[in-house]
């Protein structure tokens, strides 16, 4: 009947518009150009130093601790947020204190980052020094 | 309801009126579910990818957190669609959105697979596990809705499911959407999702809690149950305590028996008496699913609720019709009964046909009522059916292009039709008026059955 007919044209309307808004925003809010056809980068691997299984250790870490929703590295994550060379910028101590949100760093952030990062205070001491040295070695852009 | 004040009281809301009700409503439709992508940051950097993903799971979103707008059953809203349509689109745009968010996840999940962190979630973050159970769950319930009866699945615990697991979808994704912190940080965009979490509470709280509410003051009182033939039974109720509601002939309401109307128990079905008839309010129900089949056994005193009336199915949309053709398959003819007892109340002059397909002739609903409807209206009853009688001489079989030919060729221009019937049969009817060049604006017809 012409009522569905009508209902079904504007579901689909309504669909391919929000893909149309979906495709517009991301390519307007692109970054250097990427596309989807891109393949996607494999964390920069073959840079990183191996450091007695640490850097895999803390690469798990990263991951089991959902910090690429905020961050990025190798283009894997969050790309707001890129952690590649923070161990070139930044010494252990203080990226204890902003994984933390203790110290300095906590002026630095806003209280709803510093809520996000308080379950980082429940990982184990080892676990927490392990994601630590492992964000120290990253000290160069791995984008390929 | 006497006839003459109403139908133009009808009119006064007539057909360009509600072409801008429905457009200005689509419009807002679309603004509403367009406008987190719109409020986007330009300057958020990042990938392609990235930035397709979460916008489509915006927009995924804003869809699905519009759904319970659309079954909130608000008339002003519904009217110039009705409400079957409303549904139909509520199912289907369903389907749609939830194309989006497996998009939204499929984009991450190809492109940033470290994004979504671990799959436990003892080790996972709170906000990708609710995402990840979010969108299980609207897969749940688009799958239960799409195939119930394939499964198995009663109505009442579908409904109720649908309901709870529904709203535990919108909330998770409301703490994934919080937990992935993606691009929120921008003010307008997180003041608009929480404007959406404000109105969506409202909205749940109204049609859970306070519409119930409204209906548990007004309840209505069985005072006949009555057996039809083809194991039909009607339904008399007259309101307790207050005036009632009106309606139009050919609408329809949700009927709540045996439960408070906050359980969710309710089910649709037509009026089937006069509209004159108000307060008193009769449904005919045939003996089909899980609570319809128990219909016989209501006893007069029961206590029932009614939150209608709804639906565009009515001649009193076109007033200035010349005639009208009904082709009613079985139960179907409930709605359409109402419309000719209204009809004969109203000493209507105008020419009726009704095209009335049955399996058997002991089955045909208020075929006695029927005869005499037919000398009081200008009616002519033509029934069609499949297992004849040995001296039966009218139409055996199905509703075929020859009969639907005779009538139109019997009606006058303009003639508007009604068909209400399976839904096979009125899928074959509507496509047999089309090829016989009656335009589908005169062609009328409703969705039942679509869980």
């Amino acid at each position: 009947m012409m009522r569905t007919r009508i209902a079904f044209a504007l579901v689909c309307g309504v669909v391919l518009l929000v893909i149309g808004l979906a495709v517009r925003f991301a390519g307007v809010g692109t970054e250097g150009g990427r596309q989807p056809s891109d393949p996607p980068t494999t964390a920069g691997t073959d840079t990183l130093p191996r450091i007695d299984g640490a850097r895999e250790r803390g690469q798990a870490i990263f991951e089991a601790q959902g910090c690429a929703s905020c961050h990025s590295i190798g283009a894997i994550g969050n790309p707001r947020y890129p952690l590649d060379r923070v161990g070139a910028k930044r010494d252990d101590i203080s990226i204890r204190e902003w994984i933390l949100a203790e110290g300095t760093a906590r002026d630095s952030l806003s209280s709803t980052v510093r809520r996000s990062k308080t379950g980082y205070r429940e990982m184990s001491p080892s676990d927490l020094g392990i994601l630590v040295q492992y964000l120290t070695t990253l000290r160069t852009i791995r984008i390929r | 309801m006497g006839g003459v004040p109403e139908i133009v009281a009808w009119r006064g809301a007539g057909v360009n009126r509600s072409l801008i009700v429905a457009v200005a409503w689509c419009f807002a439709y679309l603004t509403l579910v367009c406008a987190p992508l719109l409020l986007l940051p330009t300057d958020s950097g990042g990938p392609f990818a990235w930035n397709l993903a979460i916008a489509l799971g915006y927009g995924g979103l804003a869809i699905m957190g519009l759904q319970f707008a659309l079954t909130a059953r608000f008339r002003g809203a519904t009217a110039p669609f009705g409400i079957d349509v409303i549904y139909f689109f509520h199912r289907w745009v369903a389907v749609g959105g939830l194309v989006l968010l497996i998009g939204h996840w499929g984009v991450f999940r190809v492109y940033f697979p470290t994004a979504l962190g671990v799959m436990d979630p003892r080790n996972a973050p709170v906000g990708l596990t609710a995402g990840r159970i979010a969108l299980l769950l609207f897969a749940t319930v688009i799958a239960s809705s799409l195939w119930r009866k394939r499964i198995g699945l009663e109505y009442d615990l579908w409904r109720l499911g649908h309901i709870a697991l529904a709203i535990a979808a919108v909330v998770l994704s409301a703490v994934h959407v919080r937990g992935s912190r993606s691009l929120t940080e921008s003010t307008p965009l997180r003041w608009l999702w929480i404007g959406y979490g404000c109105a969506w509470i409202v909205l749940v709280a109204y049609v859970r809690f306070f519409r119930p509410w409204r209906l548990l003051r007004t309840p209505y009182r069985v005072t006949d149950v009555r057996e039809e033939r083809g194991s039909a039974w009607t339904l008399t109720l007259v309101p307790e305590s207050h005036s009632g509601l009106t309606f139009r002939p050919g609408q329809f309401a949700w009927l709540t028996l045996r439960a408070s109307p906050f359980a969710a128990r309710e089910h649709p079905f037509s009026f089937s008496g006069s509209a004159a008839d108000i307060p008193q309010l009769s449904f005919t129900i045939k003996e089909l699913g899980d609570f319809s089949g128990r219909i016989g056994t209501v006893a007069v005193g029961e206590r029932a609720f009614v939150d209608g009336p709804h639906g565009v199915f009515t001649i009193d949309r076109h007033p200035d019709a010349p005639g009208f053709v009904f082709v009613v398959g079985g139960v179907g003819v409930a709605p359409i009964m109402s419309m000719l007892r209204t009809l004969a109340d109203r000493e209507d002059p105008r020419p009726l046909q009704l095209i009335y397909a049955n399996v058997q002739w002991d089955a045909v609903l208020f075929r006695e009522e029927l005869a005499e409807l037919a000398d009081r209206l200008d009616l002519s009853v033509t029934h069609v059916l499949e297992r004849p009688p040995a001296d039966w001489d009218q139409p055996r079989g199905r509703v075929s292009a020859a009969i639907l030919d005779d009538a139109i060729r019997r009606a006058p221009s303009e003639t508007v039709f009604f068909v209400c019937g399976p839904e096979r049969m009125n899928d074959v009817v509507q496509r047999l008026l089309h090829d016989q060049d009656v335009p589908l604006r005169r062609v009328h017809s409703e969705l039942f059955d679509m869980v």
